[in-house]
């Protein structure tokens, strides 16, 4: 008769717990997969706006010792360039001033990185990309002969120079795929005044 | 039985030990992944408020190479701060390092700190140069004007475009109250300038009356001889030293061959820079010169009926001659604009120059090293220097105090470069999380940049707010600034300054308690006493307008002497204040209120007509000396 009252489920109870466990399993792991997708995408957006922020940084300190009548080409606002040549001030001399080494930052040959050089297209040029994944053209820019995204450029690409004045407006924009796949667009933009 | 309760026992004992590894387990992994996300995070800020300070730090030392550009406008070093006792700024701190490459150009190397961050900018400037033509009508040896003479000032900031209207030319020698106009509004003309290193003598006969409406300002030990029938208006005290009157240097050799007008045909001397042995404008003919024009000649010659036109519609026009200006009497010269800073004529030689022309001259012409002959119908406007003025009977000399203002940015250094010398976010030398710790400093005993300027030797003469003129020799931090009213000379570390009224403002400010101390010391509860409160009030002056009315407008919180105090600490006073201090007058006795008057001498018009009218309570002795101050 004790035999007959021994602990333990019936196979019923069994298969319903193991479907209810199932499905709290499935639902965990949707879960947690939705948050490691958001957490990936919003790591990905951390990244390339760290990375855009930068490299804009990087291009303004560069711009700010430069001589505005030695930019070349001349991007007088509002025809615009996407590579930028200057040079800049090392002090003076006899009451002169000293210019450095002819620079150069934009688009590298791939057109998807920015590049600077020292001495272009000299046999000891200097080449260093500040970054990567720019996006062919700005954001919401498209190749149509249009201003798409209303900010008097007509079809520029992502990495923009135009010029007022002394002023140089720098645009750029980035883009990379998530690990989701999806795209992570963020464009920055500042204004650098050369004071030479 | 017995055997399988035990066995059930053992099992029990060794699932208790799994548990604990289990729950150990879970709780290692839960640490270890809040640590790797701290990191992270921890490693995201680090690296937001590196780049944060990195900024803060550019911008730190872009404010010290301002901070050092100002001292240099006002004569400083540029030396702000140093290392070893920054100047602080916010949560950073900053100094600038100053050296004198030459005689003319200074480089200020700024470097800003903030947090562990450092950048180093460095900029060169061009020395400014004091420009002669706030001279105004000077020369070097004693200077007579004869009888029938008139020297005036102008300002051609306010004068009508056209040169043609005369208008400037019938401004008469009313002294600063406003010349006749038809009909028209009294328009203000303000005082000439009449300058030598040597004496002033000034003739007049009752045929040939003179009007000098003007400064004077005789060399230093020389003094202004008036004689009878001239009527001078303006002040005759001598220089507080001489003025230095630097030779010309032609800027480049004039190769071209000369060239001798014939035909009356115009002939135009193109823009750009233009070098030629001589330009003879013979009689009939018209030479025009077209700005912007630098010409560089050896001979300049307008002969009788000749006419030469300075044309600066597009641009100025500088003139230098390397040996002989001769423009003569019945000759004819013409301006297009009333800025006589847009024509300069220079003189290179000691050769005796002349200036005839009829007709109104809007230039500056310099001579420092001949004798410059002014004919009797010239009609200059502008300024007039050189080494020996001799004035012809009839001449009208009228020096433009727009100039002024003109030179004072000339004063003004010039950026030539500037660069990025250093970023570095993270400093790899010394400890510590800010600038304070890494380089060992108390930012309690740190000033601020404004305060940090090198200390120099000083040597100022000086008008104090009493119109008593001093003379100050000492270390710039032990001179009060809030004591001057106005500076005659200025040298920093034995070298003169440049010196703009305005800067007096700039200085005293430096030094000067907030103006803010004004209002809340009137605030202030329970009340001040009349003489802490007038005691207050002075170490806060120069106070502004609105604050002076205000506290005209208390004037029963003062004694009638205190109030006459804190008045005199901001005189000259603004016409509204005075105007003011007329309506308080009940408050402040005769003598005080004249003393007021006279320390913001001269008065405008309106209030020297209410004098005039009786239309004030002084006594007629404090009215007289009010008047004669004017």
């Amino acid at each position: 008769m004790r035999r007959g009252r021994r602990a333990g489920f019936t196979l019923i109870e069994a298969a319903i717990a193991i479907a209810l466990l199932a499905l709290v399993v499935v639902k965990v792991g949707m879960l947690v997969k939705m948050r490691t997708d958001t957490a990936a995408h919003e790591n990905t957006a951390l990244v390339v706006d760290d990375q855009a922020r930068r490299v804009l940084e990087q291009i303004s300190y560069a711009v700010m010792g430069a001589s505005r009548d030695r930019l070349i080409p001349d991007p007088e606002s509002p025809i615009y360039s996407s590579e930028l040549r200057y040079e800049v001030s090392l002090g003076v001399q006899n009451g002169e001033v000293v210019w450095g080494d002819a620079q150069w930052i934009g688009l590298d040959k791939t057109a998807d990185q920015v590049a600077w050089r020292e001495r272009p297209d000299e046999p000891d040029e200097r080449r260093v990309v500040w970054c990567k994944a720019v996006r062919p053209y700005l954001e919401g820019e498209q190749m149509n002969g249009v201003d798409d995204n209303g900010n008097g450029l007509i079809d520029e690409k992502g990495l923009v120079f135009t010029l007022t004045g002394s002023r140089v407006t720098v645009r750029l924009t980035l883009e990379r795929k998530s690990e989701t796949g999806e795209i992570v667009t963020r464009t920055v933009e500042t204004m650098v005044t050369c004071r030479n | 039985m017995t055997s399988r309760f035990l066995r059930m026992q053992r099992a029990r004992a060794s699932r208790r030990g799994a548990a604990l590894f289990v729950a150990l387990f879970a709780a290692a992994s839960v640490a270890v992944l809040a640590t790797c996300l701290l990191q992270l995070t921890g490693a995201s800020q680090k690296r937001q408020l590196a780049s944060a300070d990195l900024r803060r730090a550019f911008y730190l030392a872009d404010a010290g190479l301002a901070e050092a550009y100002s001292g240099l406008t006002i004569g400083k070093t540029g030396n702000v701060g140093s290392e070893a006792q920054p100047a602080k700024l916010g949560r950073g701190v900053l100094w600038v390092v100053a050296t004198e490459i030459d005689a003319d150009h200074v480089q200020l190397e700024s470097v800003g700190m903030c947090g562990r961050s450092r950048a180093t900018v460095e900029m060169t400037v061009e020395r400014g140069e004091d420009s002669v033509a706030t001279l105004g009508v000077f020369a070097h040896q004693p200077l007579t004007v004869p009888a029938g003479s008139t020297i005036q000032g102008f300002d051609s900031s306010a004068a009508p475009a056209d040169p043609g209207s005369g208008l400037l030319g019938e401004l008469g020698g009313l002294g600063g109250f406003g010349g006749l106009g038809g009909g028209s509004p009294p328009v203000s003309t303000p005082a000439g300038r009449l300058g030598s290193n040597g004496d002033i003598t000034l003739q007049g006969t009752a045929r040939k009356p003179t009007v000098v409406d003007a400064d004077l300002a005789p060399g230093v030990g020389h003094q202004a001889v008036i004689g009878a029938h001239v009527t001078h208006t303006g002040a005759t005290a001598p220089r507080a030293a001489a003025a230095p009157l630097p030779a010309v240097e032609l800027p480049f050799d004039p190769t071209g061959t000369g060239v001798d007008l014939q035909t009356p045909t115009p002939y135009i001397v193109q823009p750009g820079d233009i070098g030629i042995d001589h330009l003879t404008v013979a009689t009939g003919t018209h030479a025009i010169v077209q700005g912007p024009c630098n010409l560089v000649v050896n001979d300049l010659t307008v002969a009788v009926g000749g006419t030469l036109e300075f044309d600066t519609d597009d641009g100025a026009v500088g003139v230098w001659v390397g040996d002989t200006l001769l423009i003569a009497d019945g000759s004819t010269v013409v301006c297009s604009h009333t800025d006589p800073s847009l024509v300069t004529i220079q003189v290179a030689s000691d050769v005796p120059a002349r200036f005839g022309a009829a007709g109104k001259f809007y230039g500056v012409l310099y001579a420092p090293q001949a004798e410059a002959t002014v004919g009797a119908t010239a009609e200059v406007y502008g300024a007039f220097v050189a080494d020996e003025l001799v004035l012809t009977a009839g001449a009208k000399l009228n020096f433009d105090t727009h100039l002024d203002e003109v030179g004072a940015l000339e004063i003004l250094p010039t950026l030539l470069a500037w660069r990025l010398v250093e970023l570095e976010s993270a400093l790899r030398h010394g400890e510590g999380s800010d600038p304070f710790e890494i380089l060992g400093v108390d930012p309690a005993g740190l000033v601020t940049p404004a305060q940090a300027h090198a200390d120099v030797p000083l040597h100022v003469v000086y008008q104090t707010l009493g119109g008593v003129t001093m003379t100050y020799d000492g270390m710039e931090s032990g001179f009060d600034w809030t004591s001057v009213r106005s500076v005659q000379q200025l040298e920093r570390s034995g070298l003169p300054v440049g010196y703009r009224p305005a800067s007096v403002a700039d200085l005293a400010a430096q030094t000067k308690p907030s103006q803010s101390t004004a209002a809340a010391a009137l605030a202030q509860d329970p009340p001040l006493s009349s003489s802490a409160l007038t005691t207050s009030l002075i170490a806060a002056s120069p106070l502004t307008s609105s604050e002076l009315t205000r506290i005209i407008n208390a004037s029963a919180r003062f004694a009638p002497s205190d109030l006459k105090l804190i008045l005199l600490a901001n005189s000259p006073l603004a016409s509204s204040v005075l105007d003011k201090t007329l309506l308080a007058s009940p408050a402040l006795p005769s003598a005080d209120a004249a003393a007021v008057l006279i320390a913001s001498s001269p008065l405008p018009p309106h209030i020297v007509a209410q004098i005039l009218a009786d239309a004030l309570s002084l006594d007629i002795a404090d009215k007289l000396a009010v008047l004669a101050a004017q």
